[in-house]
């Protein structure tokens, strides 16, 4: 018994240090800076619990680690306010997207309050240890949620321009109909217009399947390895279909032109 | 027989003062009640808004508001060019999907929680 005791007193020192080093390893990382897109702020803040951070770690007492712990929580609900905030601005949203992700970000909130409540009941060093890593892994605000709300918003985005591009077209082909039997040459237009309708088309099928593999991704799946690799692609997918509506784009303006 | 009547003497000059200010007034009045602004207005911002537009046409459209401002009639009222708005549509959702797509890449470039 004496022994048993002895053992789990060891155990509790050495997981002061784990819980940092848990913790670090969870919360860790400050947003490396984009090359891509350097005018869009970063919703990882953790700079901004860096000195409750530096203080656990100096001296990881109960105190010093639940005072960590609320400072992630309360980042945390800032970053999904904001998400709630664009969710609910963004018009290009589907009435199901929009739905899905106002209950994701919910469910977060909902979840991060529960977590907090017990953070705020633990008394023990060993109680944080367990507990504080969860506020990372079991909710995957930065590294999941936020990625998949702004690739969803992206996806919707292209599939309004998509829609809009498919009206286009009817219009530009009454409008070239309407030339031609008026006597005019209309070849570089049609030309234009079928450039245009190859390069809807392609973004279409690109951006088709992208929020039906966005929304279920969980933090689970992000812990085992599945969802970043999805998220990664849907970028690079969003990426190549806004350039080819681009290069649409180009086409129906010179269309138009060639009309004129 | 003519018999003057002082009080509708004085009203006679005072209905010809109210008449020539509705006329002058009417012009602008006019122009906002019937108001063909709009129809150039928003051709101006879909040609100025469309990113191959050349500035004359923008300007063309605003300089035809102004004129349809300073003269009496309303005026034709003008169609807005429906390829327009739609080319004008097609910018603002690319414009959010390139938002997305950057606040994207910011979280995925985002190394841990």
């Amino acid at each position: 018994m004496q022994l048993t005791v002895r053992r789990a007193a060891a155990g509790l020192l050495a997981s002061g240090l784990l819980v940092l080093t848990s913790a670090g390893s969870a919360f860790a990382a400050s947003p490396a800076p984009s090359k891509t897109a350097p005018s869009a702020p970063p919703l990882a803040q953790s700079t901004a619990c860096a000195g409750l951070r530096q203080a656990a770690r100096a001296d990881p007492t109960v105190g010093n680690l639940k005072a960590l712990g609320d400072c992630e929580i309360n980042r945390r609900f800032t970053t999904l306010d904001t998400l709630a905030a664009r969710v609910q601005s963004a018009t290009v949203l589907t009435a199901g997207a929009r739905t899905a992700l106002a209950a994701e970000i919910s469910g977060t909130q909902s979840g991060l309050t529960a977590l907090k409540g017990t953070i705020d009941a633990d008394t023990t060093v060993a109680q944080l240890r367990i507990d504080l890593p969860k506020i990372a892994t079991q909710y995957r605000v930065y590294l999941l949620v936020a990625p998949q709300v702004n690739l969803v918003i992206g996806a919707d985005a292209e599939t309004v321009a998509i829609g809009k591009f498919q009206t286009l077209a009817a219009n530009l082909a009454g409008r070239i109909a309407e030339a031609k039997a008026n006597g005019r040459d209309v070849t570089a237009a049609q030309a234009d217009l079928d450039a245009m309708d190859q390069n809807v088309a392609t973004a279409q099928t690109q951006v088709g399947p992208l929020v039906a593999g966005l929304l279920p991704l969980t933090p689970a799946q992000w812990n085992a390895g599945t969802a970043g690799p999805v998220l990664r692609a849907a970028r690079s997918t969003e990426a190549s279909a806004r350039d080819l509506l681009r290069a649409a784009r180009d086409d129906a303006a010179a269309c138009v032109a060639a009309l004129r | 027989m003519f018999i003057p009547v002082p009080g509708a003497a004085r009203l006679v000059p005072a209905f010809l003062l109210a008449t020539a200010l509705a006329a002058g007034c009417g012009s602008r009045a006019g122009v906002v009640a019937t108001n063909p602004r709009p129809a150039a207005i928003s051709s101006a911002a879909d040609s100025a808004a469309a990113p191959g537009a050349t500035p004359s046409a923008g300007t063309a459209a605003t300089a035809s508001s102004t004129r349809s401002s300073a003269t009496a009639g309303p005026g034709p009222a003008r169609t807005p060019d429906p390829d327009a708005a739609l080319l004008r549509q097609i910018d603002s959702a690319l414009g959010s999907a390139d938002q997305a797509i950057s606040d994207a890449t910011n979280d995925l470039n985002t190394k841990g929680e």
